[in-house]
């Protein structure tokens, strides 16, 4: 049974003229003017149109304000204090993570054979102070030296010594 | 071939609301579909057609900002409805709020204004069930209109005002009482 027979039925229980007036007549009278629904649709589409235009606005100008406000927010004493600590530290932690990073790099690049290291003394022996040198031939060579060794000797004394002497002089705990 | 727009559900209608981008496709779809009946049911509300065409621009707009929000918890008829009934309220309570005439007053001014409104072209007892329809109390009249007009269903009625099924099937009843005796008497 469809909702209107129900409606009917139930009318004629308790109102038979009623029921009888609603079987008869369709319509309830009202009219609207000519074209009246197309009209009023463009104009509610209109207004919608403008509707959907003011919240795009708003939701732009809703996006502007929360930006502004989070950096004003942001330039307060305590949490510009703040992210200025957390900037530094982050800073910090970058330039010490990065000169770990170099460290390895370049201990190999440091490292100098044999050669290159009487080569290197023997370009800056005016550098070694001649006392040092004498004292660490002394001890070094202990056992060896049968004559104190002088300023004058030191310099035949180096020219006569080998790569396994310079090596021993290296090692020895007076150069180190 | 061409859908009719009567065919078209209101879920896909929604779907292209809800969508980005097609929000103004969807809302035309929603106009095709319910604009005139939801015209109908103010205009039997608030009699005068100018009247209407403020209340159902106003409810449409309403609809339009609710519509994005809209969780589906009734269905979009019923939820259209009870907007266009609670925009016709409040419509009418602020005009009465103007006017100071008692219902009888009412009663006579209005079948007075019927008859010369150019958008009225009732017959004798379309006059007199519009007479009728004044005597009755706010509530009662939009239970009435809503059952005898839009022939809804006590549970469709029962989303619209958000009132029990049972308490409406009471205010039809005393409604319906009233304008039998009300065109009787005429």
């Amino acid at each position: 049974m469809s909702e209107r027979e129900d409606i009917l039925n139930e009318l004629k229980d308790i109102a038979p003229e009623l029921a009888k007036f609603k079987e008869e007549q369709s319509g309830t009278g009202f009219e609207v003017p000519p074209r009246y629904f197309k009209d009023l649709q463009q104009v509610l589409m209109q207004e919608v149109k403008a509707e959907m235009d003011k919240q795009t606005v708003a939701k732009g100008a809703a996006w502007w304000e929360s930006l502004l406000q989070g950096l004003q927010a942001l330039l307060q004493p305590k949490p510009a204090l703040a992210l200025a600590t957390i900037a530094l530290l982050v800073a910090a932690g970058i330039w010490f993570s990065q000169s770990n990073t170099r460290l390895p790099q370049a201990g190999p690049a440091m490292a100098l054979n044999e050669d290159e290291v009487e080569a290197y003394v023997m370009a800056n022996i005016e550098d070694f102070e001649t006392d040092v040198l004498i004292e660490m031939y002394a001890e070094t060579f202990r056992e060896e030296t049968e004559e104190p060794v002088t300023e004058d000797s030191l310099e035949d004394i180096l020219q006569e010594m080998d790569d396994e002497d310079f090596e021993e002089l290296w090692e020895s705990e007076s150069f180190n | 071939m061409q859908i009719a727009v009567a065919d078209i559900k209101d879920e896909q209608i929604l779907n292209l609301i809800q969508r980005e981008g097609q929000q103004e496709r969807g809302f035309k779809l929603l106009l095709d579909k319910y604009q005139e009946r939801l015209y109908w049911h103010i205009r039997k509300l608030v009699i005068d057609h100018e009247d209407a065409n403020d209340v159902i621009q106003n409810c449409f707009i309403k609809v339009f900002r609710g519509i994005q929000r809209f969780q589906g918890n009734s269905s979009l008829y019923t939820w259209l409805y009870r907007i266009a009934t609670n925009e016709s309220i409040t419509f009418l309570n602020k005009k009465k709020k103007i006017g100071t005439d008692s219902i009888d007053n009412e009663a006579l001014l209005l079948a007075e204004k019927l008859k010369a409104d150019v958008y009225f072209d009732g017959n004798e007892i379309q006059l007199a069930l519009q007479k009728a329809l004044t005597i009755l109390p706010e509530k009662q009249r939009i239970v009435f209109q809503l059952r005898y007009f839009e022939e809804m269903s006590y549970q469709q009625m029962s989303e619209v005002l958000e009132t029990s099924v049972g308490g409406l099937k009471a205010s039809y009843h005393h409604a319906v009482k009233k304008i039998e005796k009300a065109l009787k008497a005429s």
